[in-house]
């Protein structure tokens, strides 16, 4: 399988995007010709130069490094989030699958609640009693999307518990921890990586998305969505600030998109 | 005389290479009939797909499906109704998903004579009667209306073999089209066919059941990992066979002849 | 089955309870005073009195479960009160965002059917054609766009430097031509894979197999059997949107400085206004639930025979 994966184009592609952003992340304060909250008013809307390869902002910080500087902040929110969700999920998912009945329909009717509710309302409600900063984001994500991964999970854990195998691990007196450990997780888990490098992808659009609402965290901060906030008032006079910020949500959700579609396709080609 | 004529027939599976048929070869005219015996998995099913031009293009094929002089091996897709549907009909193996669940059978049934004919609507609604009733189904009326999913097993087959008929193929391919049904069908259904071939048409019946290859008759092939173990006329292998593996398969069939010859 | 619609109906009324309730508590948690707010927005250096003033006069004296069961008891009425985000009655609030979300909902929507069913027949037609291989790789791409960036794109594109459009929303339809598009290209994406998917799997089945043997085209196949049999796992997924972009398309919202029900969402939520929220929650949980529902209710009307198995 990983060598299907490695054969296939477009997993290389996702692959070599997630690998820049991530690099990005790690070495930002290496690569970045400045400080990105450096303010310098006589650069204001620079042209590009070498000292600015992609010019200014309205405040003469330097465009490249505040993108550099945004992938990090987009990753430290995205992929602490996606750990805890897919552990939450798991759990949550596979409990409610295998452990009863009655917490079966409890933990649906908590996840149908959570799933019907308006994301955006959870995210400020909690932004606003933890108050603004990552940590807040990153809580007011997870509750935003958890159900979906808990429900995602449990159908699979379904589909699972209705096969064969299963019942003949538990004719050999197989226990339900152990049935869960050893049989249910292990057969529900290159589906969920599929929905985890998804997940993050729409982590990274929803992180930026609240940023550009104002959300979270400050117009000030690197963060490509509050960069996008920032140009938005010079849309007649300097349209190019508002492309690129976009651009690299653009790529860093597609290389999660494109890396976990074609493990979907390999997946299905497999089934 | 409108033949069907094999020659040299292989089958591999791109992926691996793996040889599903070894160079089989074999004909059938008018008025006759060849059954192709043998255990599932041996090739049967993937040599009709290739003669119908099911196969997907994962299955690399090599030698002459010639039928009426035309060789069917990479027909090109607009001759394709010209023969399959209209000349050359198959019975598939599985009655209950050989239709498409959602549409009504008489509509599914009036699609391939519109296709294949210019008869007017009402002649066409006739043929899907007459073609019905031939096929051993009384209430056309009601099977015409139905889904797939309201009629049993054994009227499907029914069904499909109407389909076959109401176009008056020449050639008729029946595959494993008595595996779904219980004894007393599988002879009604047998006798179906054998009457079809009687009719004048070519008949290349599969099976894994010598049962029913003595009821119809014929010509018979035994075919066991991709090749002809033995062949020739059904009585005769069945009453002398020499190859071990027909051997066992007669042996196989014998045990529940009692049920399959009370009535011949 | 009549189990089945108890079951649904029963659950339908228990998850707008629990959407109601979240509301109220996630407000209640929320730290900010909302009879504070009020007095600020007046006089910026409120007293302590005043502010006691007006938490009385807009009875927030009271703890938050008598405020939940006030609430639900105009919800019965049809009143719900004041908005504290506004000052004016939630319900006249509602009948003024209302619309323009259910507009830019509707649009989104029609250009999702418009766009991914011929796309996605093209691809079924000829898979793993020169069309399909592009449009596989490009629906990708189109799902993680942004919508608020493909927003600011569109605008700088059609209202910037071709003045098709205005920056501001212009009345009537063609205000929401570029809003409702923006919002609608990652959820089409999403929809071309899936229908494809869902298309091929029928092309591939037996019927479609048999079809081929009776004579029958790609082409009519695709198109008078497996078109129809491929709908289900589409229209729930279409339901499932429609329920969620009423208040999901807030950041478009933002964008083209539209004021749906999003935007006042968002608002509401900043005044501490738990009215306002419960209630506008609760519409859209309601919309997102039978919109699921609804659904259901399709597939079973075009498929019955799935019911069966």
């Amino acid at each position: 399988m990983i060598r299907k994966t490695l054969k296939n184009p477009q997993a290389i592609v996702g692959l070599v995007l997630i690998i820049a952003v991530l690099l990005a992340a790690a070495l930002a304060p290496l690569l970045a010709p400045h400080a990105p909250n450096e303010t310098d008013l006589t650069k204001k809307f620079a042209e590009p130069c070498a000292d600015y390869p992609l010019g200014a902002d309205e405040l003469g910080r330097c465009e490249l490094s505040r993108l550099l500087y945004g992938s990090r902040a987009s990753m430290s929110i995205s992929l602490p989030v996606l750990l805890i969700i897919a552990l939450l999920g798991l759990v949550l998912g596979t409990l409610s699958a295998c452990g009863g009945k009655r917490l079966d329909a409890v933990l649906s009717f908590v996840c149908d609640t959570f799933i019907a509710f308006p994301q955006l309302v959870i995210a400020i409600a909690i932004i606003g009693i933890l108050g603004s900063g990552a940590r807040s984001v990153i809580v007011a994500i997870i509750v935003a999307m958890w159900a979906w991964f808990a429900r995602m999970v449990r159908s699979y854990a379904m589909l699972e518990m209705g096969k064969d195998y299963v019942l003949a691990a538990r004719l050999a007196g197989c226990g339900t921890a152990k049935l869960i450990f050893l049989h249910l997780i292990p057969n529900v888990l290159p589906q969920f990586i599929v929905y985890l490098s998804t997940g993050v992808a729409s982590s990274i659009i929803m992180v930026s998305g609240f940023a550009f609402l104002g959300l979270g965290l400050g117009p000030e901060t690197a963060e490509w969505g509050a960069m996008l906030n920032g140009a938005r008032g010079t849309i007649y006079s300097h349209p190019e600030m508002l492309v690129y910020p976009g651009a690299c949500i653009l790529l860093a959700a597609a290389g999660f998109n494109l890396f976990g579609e074609a493990l979907r396709d390999i997946l299905e080609g497999e089934a | 005389m409108k033949e069907l004529n094999v020659k040299e027939l292989s089958i591999r599976l791109k992926d691996d290479c793996s040889l599903l048929v070894d160079r089989l070869s074999f004909r059938v005219g008018s008025g006759e009939s060849l059954i192709l015996l043998g255990q599932s998995g041996c090739g049967k099913s993937v040599s009709c797909r290739a003669v119908m031009g099911l196969l997907s293009r994962r299955f690399r094929v090599d030698g002459s499906i010639c039928f009426d002089g035309t060789e069917l091996r990479g027909l090109p897709e607009r001759w394709r109704a010209d023969y399959y549907g209209k000349r050359i009909a198959l019975v598939p193996q599985n009655p209950m998903t050989a239709l498409n669940p959602s549409v009504k059978i008489g509509k599914q049934m009036d699609e391939t004579l519109r296709l294949h004919t210019r008869l007017g609507k009402a002649q066409r609604r006739e043929r899907i009667e007459k073609a019905l009733t031939d096929a051993g189904l009384a209430d056309t009326e009601r099977v015409c209306a139905s889904r797939p999913g309201m009629l049993s097993g054994g009227m499907l087959q029914r069904v499909l073999i109407a389909i076959a008929l109401s176009t008056d193929a020449e050639l008729v391919i029946a595959d494993e089209p008595t595996t779904a049904l219980d004894v007393v069908h599988r002879n009604e259904i047998v006798d179906v066919f054998a009457r079809l071939r009687d009719g004048g048409a070519a008949l290349l019946f599969v099976t894994h059941d010598f049962a029913a290859a003595l009821r119809l008759g014929g010509d018979v092939m035994v075919m066991r990992e991709g090749r002809i173990v033995e062949r020739g006329s059904t009585r005769e292998v069945y009453a002398s066979p020499r190859h071990e593996y027909t051997r066992a398969l007669v042996r196989a069939s014998s045990l529940s002849k009692g049920a399959s010859h009370a009535d011949s | 089955m009549k189990r089945y619609i108890s079951h649904r109906i029963l659950m339908f009324f228990l998850v707008l309870a629990g959407v109601s309730v979240l509301s109220f508590a996630l407000i209640g948690l929320f730290g900010r005073d909302p009879a504070e707010i009020i007095a600020r927005r007046t006089n910026i250096n409120a007293s302590y009195e005043q502010i006691e003033a007006v938490r009385q006069s807009m009875g927030l004296d009271k703890p938050l479960p008598a405020r939940y069961a006030a609430w639900i008891a105009g919800l019965f009425r049809g009143d719900v009160g004041i908005s504290i985000y506004t000052f004016k009655p939630v319900m006249e609030d509602l009948a003024q965002c209302f619309p323009v979300s259910a507009a830019l909902v509707g649009l989104s929507l029609a250009w999702v059917i418009i766009i991914s069913v011929p796309v996605s027949l093209i691809c079924a037609r000829r898979p793993d054609g020169a069309a399909d291989h592009f449009v596989r790789v490009a629906s990708v791409v189109g799902m993680s766009f942004p919508t608020f960036w493909l927003g600011f794109l569109l605008l700088i594109s059609f209202a910037v430097k071709r003045p098709i459009f205005t920056v501001l929303p212009a009345p009537g339809i063609k205000g929401y031509i570029l809003p409702s598009f923006a919002l609608s290209v990652p959820i089409f994406s999403g929809f071309i894979r899936v229908f494809r998917a869902s298309l091929l799997k029928e092309m591939g089945s037996e019927y479609a197999d048999f079809a081929r043997a009776r004579g029958l085209g790609r082409g009519r196949i695709l198109t008078h059997h497996a078109l129809r049999n491929a709908l289900p796992p589409v229209v729930t997924m279409l339901c499932q949107y429609l329920g969620y972009l009423f208040a999901g398309g807030a950041v478009v919202e933002n964008v083209f400085s539209l004021n749906g029900l999003g935007t006042y969402l968002v608002g509401c939520v900043a005044s501490a206004d738990s009215t306002s929220v419960a209630t506008c929650a609760v519409i859209v949980a309601a919309i997102f639930v039978l919109a699921n529902l609804a659904g259901d209710f399709v597939n079973r009307l075009l498929c019955p025979w799935t019911v069966r198995s």
